[in-house]
């Protein structure tokens, strides 16, 4: 691994995210909070999964059969002394450090976690991911490396959320490998508070006949940009990749989602919905980049927006850049309104118009909401868009 | 790689009916009348002007706008322009009378190309740069007088300038400003020809205005500037270009044009460019559609080494509409970056694009787009549509659109496909006898003919030819 200097950093360019300026958040600006918390604050008893609540500090509980199959779950300082091997794989391979955001985080990070599943191996159960930033504490500047090994199968539910308020940042790097045959389903519940302004890079390859799957639910109150780039590198890799996102108040929230075809055969699809409220902004920047040489391959993608406010501002960018004829791509973008005849159907049936809009805007992110398969996560994000559409209509 | 690259040029030029040696010979041949020599400065700008006789604001407008473009940056988005050197540009050439190259002395190709594409005899000689001439010059004197009665102006903007000052002074640059782009700058420090039309108030001219007729003006067509001024209620159909190709020992082309679409008016503008492998094509197009007016761009582009074309259409009155229909077809060393800007400034507008691309032989397209709705854009509507054809392995596309809404009472659909030639289609031609090469041709044709309908008759056979004429030889 190359070394990194204070000086390289500073001499990397930005990310690059269309349509949304950024550059004044300070997500530069990193000052890794070093508290930690004395007990669970969001892992319950019978969670499969790890807490991350501050420095190193890390509570889990994982099933035996797990621990016994060879599956890891550990915090990433301790993982880079354990297990160099595995972690050397991904750590700073999979999400290369091309930007000055990733630089940052790459430097600073005091915490972080590793994931790994042993070649063979199938986890029935979600594997649970709480990711606790302590406001109060400072910024939480964190690196999650995951690594799924030749056929293994998982589903990783993970939850990011702030537990003490304070002006602060978050920059989170989340590496996956899915090495070839690994079938692997990410589920992100994203719920950073409004103090808080956020950096969230996450990346995955993808090897021969391997899936990798995303299933987003980004909630934040505050500023985040938040990439997610899947390289379908092995022949025949998949993924679909679904991002719901609700933005309210007079937050911004940049999406870039990008998927590379880059081996034969690989199919990649991008589904993104979004719901605008009061004078908030919500990007989409859809990306699918099929390399020359993958013959073969499938990109599609489909990006709606729903604006739910005058005030409001919405973009739906979807980017498709081709080198390679042997190919079907294709994407579709729309931005609209709550659908009226919906609505009049609705409350022909005797609903009132409040609860006939509030149904209306479920059904529209309800197909990447079935995908959770969590019930509490799912319970959740419910809350969620119930918590952000009353602050809709207490501040029309 | 470097003998590569001469073969490459050597084959574009080949295509496009201009060899080595006729690139050469053009040069040798061309006697300017009168010229400010390469480079620019404020001493250029001052004898364009003087050279025009023109007026003291106009002179102002070019000094400022060059000053303008000292202190614009290059933008630093989309093809590179890199091997561009503006030092080494003619800024004002005014062409010579009747020293035109001996039509004896035109490659063959370039006469064969004309012969396959069945361009007009008359016409083939302004292509090849051996007339200045155009024998419709009677016609266009018969229009005149026609248009004449009806109040229509319809000439070159150098002459607008000495005759409608009043209406260049008002319109010219309050669309394109000057700071709009480096290019917009430069053109306005230095334009020279372009047509300038005037519709007065409910005045509907039923046959299309062609620029053909404005032959010896676009001779000096380099950093043309047009002007189009729709007034209340009129109506009209302007085309300029031609499918066949146009050599020009120009390398940078960078014409602003402006149209002008008041309350209920209409204007439909049709373009079609096929410029030879050496040219840069940068320009700015934008419209104004006022209450309940109509603005449509239909705009094909062939050739050139790099095209850049991005025409709007702001939407500024109620009721507004605003289309976009264009073609483009990329062949080897061709990139076209082209798309649309719709602009929703008012309620209840509504636009469309639809875009057709056709890359083949290493070719490359972009679909380059905007659409945005401002916050008085409620109950207005856009509708896009890209479609690209990558008819070989070396050839690529790019579809990059941005949509931007600032108001939640709209509504925007955004569609787009790339792929190759259908090889269902393809089977399902062959199994009926037709040759693949043929049945190519067939799939293509059946592509762009949403685009060629539109096209006014002669244009729509021209440009039928041309597509085959440049799949030809595409395919196996």
């Amino acid at each position: 691994m190359k070394e990194l200097t204070r000086q390289i950093t500073e001499e990397l360019p930005l990310p690059d995210f269309p349509k949304v300026r950024f550059q004044h958040w300070g997500l530069t600006d990193l000052v890794p909070g070093q508290g930690q918390a004395e007990q669970p604050l969001m892992a319950q008893p019978g969670d499969a999964g790890v807490e991350l609540a501050g420095l190193n500090q890390t509570y889990y509980d994982l099933p035996e059969d797990l621990v016994e199959a060879g599956v890891l779950l550990l915090p990433l300082k301790q993982a880079k002394q354990d297990y160099p091997d595995l972690v050397e794989q991904v750590y700073d391979r999979v999400a290369e450090t091309k930007d000055r955001l990733t630089a940052e985080n790459l430097q600073s990070a005091n915490t972080g976690l590793f994931v790994y599943l042993p070649a063979g191996v199938t986890v029935t159960e979600n594997l649970n991911l709480f990711l606790v930033h302590l406001g109060a504490d400072g910024d939480l500047v964190g690196r999650l490396v995951i690594y799924a090994d030749q056929n293994s199968q998982a589903r990783i539910v993970s939850q990011l959320e702030t537990a003490t308020a304070g002006i602060s940042n978050v920059s989170l790097v989340i590496e996956v490998l899915a090495a070839a045959g690994a079938k692997l389903t990410m589920v992100n519940f994203d719920h950073l508070d409004q103090e808080t302004t956020g950096f969230i890079n996450r990346q995955a390859v993808v090897g021969n006949q391997a899936e990798v799957n995303w299933v987003n639910a980004a909630f934040n109150d505050g500023n985040v940009i938040s990439q997610l780039t899947t390289k379908l590198v092995g022949e025949g890799a998949k993924s679909e990749t679904e991002v719901a996102a609700f933005t309210s108040g007079k937050q911004v929230q940049g999406f870039n989602t990008e998927i590379q075809n880059i081996g034969r055969h690989t199919v990649g699809h991008i589904f993104q919905r979004g719901v605008i409220l009061n004078s908030s902004s919500l990007i989409f920047n859809g990306m699918g980049r099929i390399i020359k040489g993958a013959k073969g391959s499938d990109a599609q993608q489909e990006s709606r927006v729903l604006m739910l406010s005058k005030c409001a501002r919405g973009e739906a960018n979807p980017l498709l850049l081709i080198d390679e004829s042997d190919v079907t791509a294709g994407h579709a973008a729309s931005v609209g309104q709550v659908d009226d005849q919906q609505l009049y159907y609705l409350m022909s049936r005797g609903l009132t118009e409040q609860v006939a809009r509030r149904l209306v805007v479920r059904g529209f992110v309800g197909e990447i909401l079935a995908k959770i398969h969590d019930q509490k996560v799912e319970n959740q994000v419910v809350a969620a868009i119930e918590r952000k559409l009353n602050n809709e209509n207490g501040t029309r | 790689m470097e003998i590569d690259r001469q073969e490459d040029l050597q084959r574009t030029r080949a295509a496009i009916g201009a060899d080595e040696e006729y690139a050469h010979g053009f040069h040798d041949d061309y006697q300017a009348v009168y010229s400010t020599g390469q480079g620019l400065n404020e001493e250029v700008i001052r004898k364009i002007s003087a050279k025009k006789n023109e007026p003291g604001w106009m002179l102002d407008f070019r000094l400022q706008s060059y000053q303008a473009y000292l202190k614009m940056p290059m933008q630093d988005w989309g093809p590179d322009l890199s091997d561009l050197n503006f030092d080494e540009i003619y800024y004002y050439n005014k062409p010579t009378n009747g020293k035109y190259r001996d039509w004896n002395d035109v490659p063959q190709e370039l006469k064969d190309t004309f012969e396959r594409l069945g361009v007009p005899e008359a016409e083939r000689k302004w292509l090849a740069g051996s007339s200045a001439q155009y024998e419709s010059e009677v016609i266009y004197h018969r229009m005149k007088e026609e248009f004449e009665k009806t109040g229509i102006v319809f000439t070159d903007t150098d002459t607008a300038v000495q005759e409608y000052p009043e209406l260049v002074r008002e319109y010219l640059g309050s669309l394109v400003k000057p700071t709009n782009n480096k290019l917009a700058a430069l053109n306005s420090a230095v334009w020279s020809g372009g047509t300038f039309i005037y519709v007065p108030k409910g005045v509907h001219v039923t046959t299309p205005i062609q620029s053909y007729f404005r032959i010896n003006t676009a001779q000096e067509g380099q950093f043309e500037r047009t002007l189009i001024i729709v007034d209340e209620g009129a109506h009209v159909d302007y085309v300029e270009g031609c499918s066949a190709p146009m050599y020009s020992q120009d390398s940078l082309h960078a014409a602003v044009v402006e149209v002008i679409v008041k309350k209920d008016g209409y204007c439909r503008y049709t373009t079609i460019q096929n410029w030879s492998n050496n040219v840069y094509s940068l320009e700015t197009k934008r419209s104004a559609a006022a209450e309940n007016a109509t603005m449509e761009w239909v705009d094909g582009n062939f050739g050139s080494k790099t095209t850049m074309k991005y025409p709007s259409v702001y939407l500024n009155g109620q009721g507004a509409r605003g289309t976009m229909l264009s073609i483009a077809v990329a062949g080897k060393g061709v990139n076209l970056d082209s798309g649309a800007k719709m602009i929703h400034n008012a309620p209840n507008t509504s636009s469309s694009i639809v875009s057709k691309s056709i890359a083949h032989d290493g070719g490359s397209t972009d679909y380059r787009g905007t659409v945005k709705f401002g916050r008085d854009s409620a109950g207005s509507f856009a509708h896009v549509e890209c479609d690209t054809i990558l008819v070989d392995d070396q050839s690529s596309a790019d579809t990059i659109p941005y949509n931007t809404v600032l108001n939640g009472n709209v509504s925007m659909e955004h569609e787009a496909k790339v792929s190759k030639v259908s090889e269902d289609q393809l089977y399902y031609l062959m199994s009926r006898g037709i040759s693949a090469e043929k049945a190519t041709e067939m799939i293509v044709m059946g592509f762009v003919e949403p685009f060629t309908k539109e096209l006014p008759m002669e244009y729509a056979v021209e440009l039928n030819r041309l597509m085959k004429f440049e799949m030809n030889g595409s395919v196996g």
